[in-house]
């Protein structure tokens, strides 16, 4: 938090702390006014730090002594008690708010660092992984491996693309949380990427309209959030896939997924865009995957002012996830075909 | 292009160059004719075995590998470099395109895209998609880098051939979109690298959008 905003923060509170003094003074003392009482601590403990947060409390708490000395007549060692205890509270809470933000800060480091940790193995990585995955292709090409040494290097090669998979997604996240100057927009046809999309994989069914989808985005960004969100359909789901997609009359292109799989429990949709946000059951268990395809697409989509939402009828239904992305151009007439649907 | 393609691979992780070897040796058209593993051996091997393409990394121990494209590009005009990158850093990719590499290639994909790129190089096509194209010709703009070499006339044709390159298409690609046979296409990517001055496709797209052509 900056200086200047701890500034005028203080500055306020200390011009807050007697205002409420005189209000309370000038309306007679409510019961329900003592919260306020507790609010310029809070604030104090919470954006500037414990000193000033006990400092606020001492303050408030002569201010309400005052306030209330004016009008109420009561015996002085129960005044003195009464008036004592509230001083400490609110010192107290100064103490508990201040403790709660350390702590809170702690964690958005250790998270920082644990995001930092991560993005340095997968650098570190990279080079020995793709080392092997190299020698491991070559391996698959000679021509005098027996069917076992075949199927063993072709696990090799399986594992070792999975774990350079796994680098790439974390360093593709972290780039993505670092802000939207990675993206390289361009006008190009959703419909073009979706066709090749559909076109590698037999059990996706593509209905697509006839004309163009035109969007200004970064096509090789935008491939790899539909790519996950397909290859997720078909990771959990055995059937046929269907893919729809169709530009809007408010010039909204939507594309929309839709799987007979294992399906989503509501708790699981909201879960389900967040970072390692893996939905982990019997169902999924021997899938391979940590969570971060989704929160990809979700970087992807939101870095474009686009977003990515999915609906299930619950376990074992299917689900159906929606792309949404801002058109290059807005269409005239609204093409017939899917509806869209909020997650 | 040549019927076998020569390849040069400057790498200092020797696993992995060794692996490329292998690799590419898999393939009967293209053909291993040196491994160096810094810039100065880089530069030397070069010389004395002339390849088609050079597998540059980098990250070499002596020197950054896009700082010798322009010697490598002035030792062997007519030689394709492609990068070979650990990330797609926008500062290394917009350098090495300026020197004139062909392209590049991030060491986790090349397993799968080595060979097809090395042949796609040696044709003359440009190693970029068009994201990472437009990504690169936004942050020249943004950064206001103008070249100060006036525009040259091009032709309707030449223009159009180079938007096509722009946009990502591969001469066989742009021979259909625009008509054409494939060696008339050739022909005129060719004036349009010599009027441009460019050593290749990227460079070309990069010093046309400089000069206000694309």
């Amino acid at each position: 938090m900056n200086t200047r905003f701890k500034t005028i923060v203080a500055t306020s509170l200390l011009l807050v702390v007697p205002a409420l003094g005189l209000i309370d003074l000038a309306t007679g003392l409510e019961y329900s006014f003592s919260l306020f009482y507790v609010l310029p601590t809070v604030a104090a403990a919470w954006y500037i730090g414990r000193n000033f947060g006990i400092g606020v409390a001492i303050l408030t708490g002569l201010t309400w002594w005052y306030a209330e000395s004016a009008v109420r007549i009561a015996s002085l060692p129960a005044s003195i008690w009464n008036r004592g205890t509230r001083l400490l509270i609110l010192v107290a809470l100064a103490f508990l708010v201040d403790l709660i933000r350390r702590h809170q800060e702690d964690l958005r480091r250790l998270l920082v660092q644990r995001d930092e940790f991560l993005s340095l193995v997968a650098h570190e990585v990279r080079a020995p992984v793709s080392a092997i995955e190299v020698l491991a292709a070559g391996l698959a090409r000679a021509p005098a491996l027996g069917a076992d040494e075949r199927r063993t290097v072709g696990q090799l090669l399986e594992q070792a693309h999975g774990l350079t998979g796994l680098a790439e997604d974390l360093l593709a996240v972290a780039q993505l949380e670092g802000g939207s100057d990675h993206l390289g927009p361009s006008t190009f046809d959703l419909r073009a990427v979706l066709t090749e999309l559909c076109a590698n994989e037999p059990r996706v069914d593509c209905t697509l309209p006839d004309r163009p989808i035109p969007v200004y985005a970064d096509r090789d960004k935008i491939r790899s959030a539909a790519l996950n969100v397909l290859s997720n359909a078909l990771k959990f789901s055995q059937g046929s896939v269907e893919v729809e997609a169709a530009l809007w009359h408010d010039g909204r292109a939507v594309v929309r997924v839709t799987d007979h799989g294992i399906g989503l429990e509501p708790d699981e949709v909201r879960r389900l865009f967040r970072k390692y946000g893996r939905i982990r059951n019997t169902l999924t268990r021997h899938i391979p995957g940590v969570g971060l395809g989704l929160y990809f697409t979700y970087l992807v989509m939101t870095a474009h002012g686009g977003r990515v939402g999915a609906t299930s009828a619950g376990r074992g239904k299917g689900s159906t996830f929606e792309l949404e992305l801002p058109s290059a151009v807005i269409p005239g007439d609204r093409p017939a075909g899917i509806t869209p649907i909020r997650a | 292009m040549p019927e076998t393609i020569r390849v040069l691979i400057v790498d200092d992780h020797q696993v992995l160059a060794e692996g490329l070897r292998a690799l590419i040796a898999t393939s009967s058209d293209l053909e291993v004719v040196g491994l160096a593993h810094s810039a100065a051996a880089g530069l030397r091997e070069a010389q004395t075995a002339r390849p088609d393409v050079i597998l540059l990394d980098h990250h070499l121990p002596d020197r950054a590998g896009v700082d010798i494209i322009p010697e490598l590009k002035q030792l062997l005009p007519d030689t394709a470099v492609i990068v070979l990158t650990s990330e797609d850093s926008d500062d290394v990719l917009a350098r090495a395109f300026e020197a004139g590499a062909a392209g590049y290639l991030l060491k986790t994909k090349a397993a799968g895209q080595v060979i097809d790129a090395i042949r796609d190089a040696a044709g003359g096509e440009m190693l970029v998609s068009e994201g990472v194209l437009s990504r690169l010709l936004r942050q020249q703009r943004t950064r206001g880098i103008r070249d100060a070499k006036a525009a040259p006339q091009l032709t309707d044709r030449e223009l159009e051939v180079l938007r096509q390159i722009a946009s990502g298409l591969g001469t066989r690609a742009i021979a259909q979109e625009l008509g054409l046979t494939v060696s008339t296409v050739r022909t005129y990517v060719q004036i349009v690298l010599r009027k441009l001055d460019a050593h290749s496709r990227l460079q070309a797209v990069m010093r046309a959008h400089d000069r206000g052509l694309l």
